[in-house]
């Protein structure tokens, strides 16, 4: 014991060393979760254009864009039997993408579903590729799923973002946590994805405290998620709007508008052997399909606010604006996507872009907004 | 020189000098795995996260891995050849066959490592590798190696169907890419007789790949019993890669217990 502690003496100090030496290392954890409040990433265009300082309105647009996959018929929302998506594939869809936002031109662009290094989008830095293959000089984004390695379905890495776009400089940016679903087990939700509020304060000139709201929501959440969020976002507009900022708010709210005639889109949704309103059988209805309970989640800000689109004109013709469907085949078939702000929109400006049917599963929606000076 | 860079001289400053320091006891026969030893004739080492070995004859051993010879069968052979002016030299040559593991996580759900819609082949793998082992003092083993491996696939084999996680990735990145290329030094010692430690460096580099270069460095303390019947080894693996994503670098835990039967 003597012979083994002296060695000991000699190799203690080494060892402590040596593992002290690897607590420095900082290990990535597999899934990664977030402050409450953190600073987003910013982006910078390879080349930055010029941009006159004469607006006196810009135009926004919004787009759910399923991370390059078009309408291939992905496992995860459109019944498909596809996971991972070829380079070629990807690029192309992306192409259509920028394509279409070059001949829309928006000022200021509020992207959801932008991939980062992900396996299922060939790791193509998505927000950098939109930079660099539009006219815009400036993004920002923050994660709204970021693991290392989803170990179920060959999924493998995945980094999901929201982005913002901008013509003009964006000199802060910060990511707001939204809440994780609870009607999950543990090792699910620590791998799935965490919904956020992406705000980014853009410096128009003339403009002051001008900023930009960018929400993804939780899209199959069956619990009182989306009301959390709803609640978080009416919260940040709030704050903004006391502080005598203006905001434009807009993305992917996952939620149908007040009054929509369709609230279940269960067995529309419905993939190939699955059975739902089936009495005595869980669940009762798909999840992500099922509206009602939601149904009055944006009265607040539909008060509060000025939406791109009125209540008025959606009931006139809800048709004419919806933004979603989950089918690769279909037409749009429900409103999912909006504008808000705390000033005013250009009359009659808003534009579903329901021509868009082959970019991805969301149309982008743009609107006019007038600059307050 | 990167912190990360720094990290490592000071490790091998550390170890180096935890060998210098410690007392001289048992020779390093035993245990040798990644040096140019055999196990000795009827001895077996049965390791239960690494392959087992059994010694075929005093200079002929044979390996295979007890958890995943149904799931990834795999046999390797060393040979030693001898020793020459303290040198001592051996050769590994290995198959593997990972098809049947491949097709297993190619499915939907949780232990989905790979996408079920992508076609696995048959697909097998021949390793050949030269190690060189040194003693710098009667406690320690200083062992050099390099290796090439080769893939031969019945089919084509996607270049989606890769599983981007330390040291998976680079042991099946020679399927995609080929020839792989491995070469590295350990370094083990004693600090007495129950008592010792591993650290070693390995690099792997893939032909025609712009994935092309892993790194992993292995550093363990090990207890072995007085009958050299067990052994076990706790420590740490850093691991460097280039992968689809981008270069990565992973800290892992490693440990390993290692049972021995016959002298």
């Amino acid at each position: 014991m003597n012979h083994l502690l002296q060695h000991f003496r000699f190799s203690a100090p080494a060892i402590v060393l040596f593992l002290l030496v690897f607590m420095v290392f900082s290990c990535e954890p597999l899934s990664t979760g977030f402050d409450d409040t953190e600073t987003a990433q910013l982006y910078q265009a390879k080349t930055i254009v010029q941009v006159p300082d004469t607006f006196t309105r810009i135009r926004v647009m919004t787009w759910n864009i399923r991370f390059g996959a078009g309408r291939l018929p992905w496992f995860g929302d459109a019944c498909g039997e596809r996971v991972i998506f070829t380079e070629e594939e990807i690029l192309g869809n992306l192409q259509a993408i920028a394509d279409k936002i070059n001949l829309e031109k928006p000022d200021v662009l509020l992207l959801q579903e932008v991939d980062l290094d992900s396996k299922r989008s060939a790791y193509i830095n998505q927000v950098q590729w939109v930079l660099d293959h539009t006219y815009f000089n400036y993004a920002a984004s923050g994660f709204q799923w970021k693991t290392q390695f989803i170990p179920s379905d060959g999924l493998g890495r995945l980094e999901e973002t929201n982005a913002t776009y901008s013509r003009w400089p964006i000199s802060s940016s910060q990511r707001i946590e939204l809440g994780l679903r609870q009607d999950q087990d543990a090792l699910t939700r620590y791998f799935y994805e965490r919904c956020c509020l992406l705000t980014a304060k853009i410096d128009i000139p003339h403009t002051e405290n001008f900023f930009v709201v960018n929400l993804h929501a939780s899209a199959f959440a069956t619990d009182d998620t989306r009301q959390r969020q709803m609640i978080r976002l009416q919260g940040e507009l709030k704050r903004i709007n006391d502080l005598g900022g203006w905001f434009v708010a807009g993305g992917d709210f996952n939620t149908i508008p007040p009054g929509s005639d369709t609230v279940d889109y269960c067995m529309v949704d419905e993939c190939p052997g699955q059975h739902f309103h089936v009495a005595g059988v869980e669940p009762f209805h798909m999840e992500g399909s099922y509206y009602d309970p939601s149904i009055h989640l944006l009265d607040t800000l539909y008060s509060l606010y000025q939406p791109a689109v009125s209540l008025e004109d959606f009931h006139n013709n809800q048709y004419k604006y919806f933004t979603h469907t989950t089918r690769p085949t279909h037409f749009w078939d429900r409103t999912l996507d909006y504008l808000f702000t705390n000033f005013h929109w250009l009359d009659h400006s808003a534009v579903t872009h329901q021509e868009a049917t082959r970019e991805s599963d969301h149309a982008p929606v743009s609107c006019y907004f007038i600059l307050p000076r | 020189m990167n912190r990360i860079q720094k990290s490592l001289l000071c490790l091998l400053g550390i170890v180096t000098f935890s060998g210098m320091v410690s007392q001289a006891s048992e020779p390093l026969q035993h245990w040798s795995d990644g040096t140019a030893w055999t196990v000795s004739k009827h001895r077996v080492e049965l390791g239960v996260l690494t392959l087992s070995r059994y010694g075929l004859t005093d200079k002929l051993e044979i390996a295979a891995h007890p958890l995943m010879v149904f799931l990834m069968p795999q046999v390797q052979i060393k040979a030693g050849w001898g020793e020459w002016s303290g040198i001592r030299l051996a050769s590994e040559h290995g198959i593997l066959y990972p098809t049947l593991f491949m097709r297993l996580v190619a499915t939907k759900g949780i232990g989905g490592l790979i996408s079920p819609e992508l076609n696995i082949p048959q697909t097998f793998a021949i390793y050949n590798r030269v190690l060189a082992s040194f003693g710098p003092s009667k406690n320690t083993l200083l062992t050099a190696h390099a290796g090439i491996a080769f893939a031969v696939n019945s089919g084509s084999l996607d270049k989606r169907a890769t599983i981007d996680l330390p040291i998976i990735y680079p042991r099946l990145a020679v399927f995609f890419n080929q020839p792989e290329f491995d070469a590295g030094i350990d370094f083990r010692g004693k600090f007495s007789k129950l008592f010792g430690w591993d650290f070693n460096v390995n690099n792997f580099i893939l032909a025609a790949s712009t994935c092309n270069y892993f790194l992993e460095n292995k550093g363990v303390l090990a207890y072995t019993s007085k009958k050299e019947k067990l052994r076990i080894e706790a420590g740490y693996k850093l691991c460097y890669g280039k992968y689809p994503s981008g270069a990565q670098w992973h800290l892992l835990p490693d440990i390993n217990l290692v049972f021995g039967i016959g002298k």
